[in-house]
């Protein structure tokens, strides 16, 4: 028997199949997953966010376009659940800390920059989790989802010089904390 | 190009997010520029880096947790706990009315009525709270089907109340357990 399409899937839970949306959640936890683990660093967290992400993508499924595929779209769900929760956890704004950009000796200063004893990925992966959320957002989406800018620009709800910036920083900040554990 | 690009343009440019022109000129540049080139190959190297982290192995199951969480009636369960809350606070009011109904007040005493009094003063202020909290709730039916706390006012003291709250707290009761309203969106998406 042929497995049923994603798209499958998603019209038979509009139609209101709520079993059908069980299947899509054990299709793409793991990719969900992923998103939130790279963007939050901690498993349990991470765990948490890919079930909120499911229950929210649930809830907008109507939005969903059924005649595109739903991997993406539901990574990027992931991507703004995950950007939302960091930004609740820590509300000052990073947007206005460029002299922390201009500065690796700043960037020596920060407590998260100590990983003498881990493994290479694992410094990246800390480098990034140390990021403000917006630029761990503009990561994610361009490097592991493969956006364009504009892309980007839409899913974060931002100009599209925001996120050339964002970018810009937070790959020069990321460069700065990665030479720094070298 | 004579001039250097700048980080951000060779960003753009392992982007792929340069105009062809654009693109072709920081080409030529890196032809006749070993500096450039060296600072393209570390932006490379890094992009590489972000790149590299593993896939975290998942051995959960998220569909169980999920699949509660989407129930109709999970979407409810608010509900619930407000509605059993109000069905109760109706009741009281509807014993109150009751005791009341079958002179109990005149012959309980003084101490008993001012209890009695008491009594239905916490009532209303509990119908009145439940009121103002259902208020606050995004997309809360309750508060269009009941300003419970102006129909308490309206209804309190007459001989209607009796009938009044057990229909209330019926209503309640049914909103409760989810046999009137079992369609609707969760308020916190």
């Amino acid at each position: 028997m042929v497995d049923p399409t994603d798209r499958d899937l998603v019209l038979r839970t509009r139609r209101g199949e709520v079993e059908a949306f069980g299947e899509v959640v054990a299709r793409y936890q793991q990719s969900v997953f992923n998103v939130c683990f790279r963007m939050l660093g901690e498993r349990m967290e991470a765990e948490d966010l890919a079930q909120e992400t499911f229950i929210r993508a649930y809830t907008r499924l109507e939005t969903f376009d059924a005649e595109r595929p739903f991997g993406p779209w539901i990574r990027r769900v992931a991507t703004n659940v995950c950007l939302n929760h960091i930004q609740k956890q820590k509300p000052e704004s990073y947007e206005f800390d460029e002299e922390r950009d201009r500065s690796p000796a700043a960037a020596r200063e920060e407590p998260e920059t100590s990983l003498q004893s881990v493994q290479a990925t694992e410094q990246v992966h800390r480098a990034i989790v140390a990021l403000p959320g917006n630029y761990r957002a503009v990561i994610e989406l361009r490097h592991y989802q493969e956006m364009s800018y504009s892309e980007i620009a839409e899913v974060l709800e931002l100009p599209l010089s925001d996120i050339k910036s964002h970018l810009y920083r937070a790959r020069k900040r990321l460069a700065g904390l990665l030479s720094t554990n070298e | 190009m004579s001039e250097h690009p700048n980080n951000e343009t060779f960003q753009g440019y392992l982007d792929d997010e340069l105009t062809q022109p654009e693109r072709r000129q920081v080409e030529a540049h890196l032809r006749i520029c070993p500096t450039c080139e060296i600072e393209l190959a570390q932006l490379r190297s890094l992009f590489h880096s972000i790149e590299s982290i593993p896939s975290e192995m998942f051995e959960e199951d998220l569909v169980p947790g999920v699949m509660a969480a989407v129930q109709p009636r999970a979407n409810w369960l608010p509900s619930i706990a407000i509605g059993e809350l109000v069905a109760a606070a109706a009741l009281t009011l509807a014993l109150v009315q009751w005791l009341g109904g079958l002179e109990l007040q005149s012959r309980l005493g003084g101490a008993a009525q001012r209890l009695l009094g008491q009594l239905e003063v916490a009532a209303v202020g509990l119908s009145t709270t439940v009121s103002d909290f259902l208020t606050q709730v995004p997309e809360s039916p309750q508060v269009d089907l009941f300003q419970f706390g102006d129909l308490m006012g309206t209804f309190f003291g007459s001989s209607s109340l009796l009938w009044a709250s057990g229909a209330i707290a019926f209503a309640f009761l049914l909103l409760g357990n989810g046999l009137i309203l079992r369609t609707g969106k969760d308020s916190h998406v």
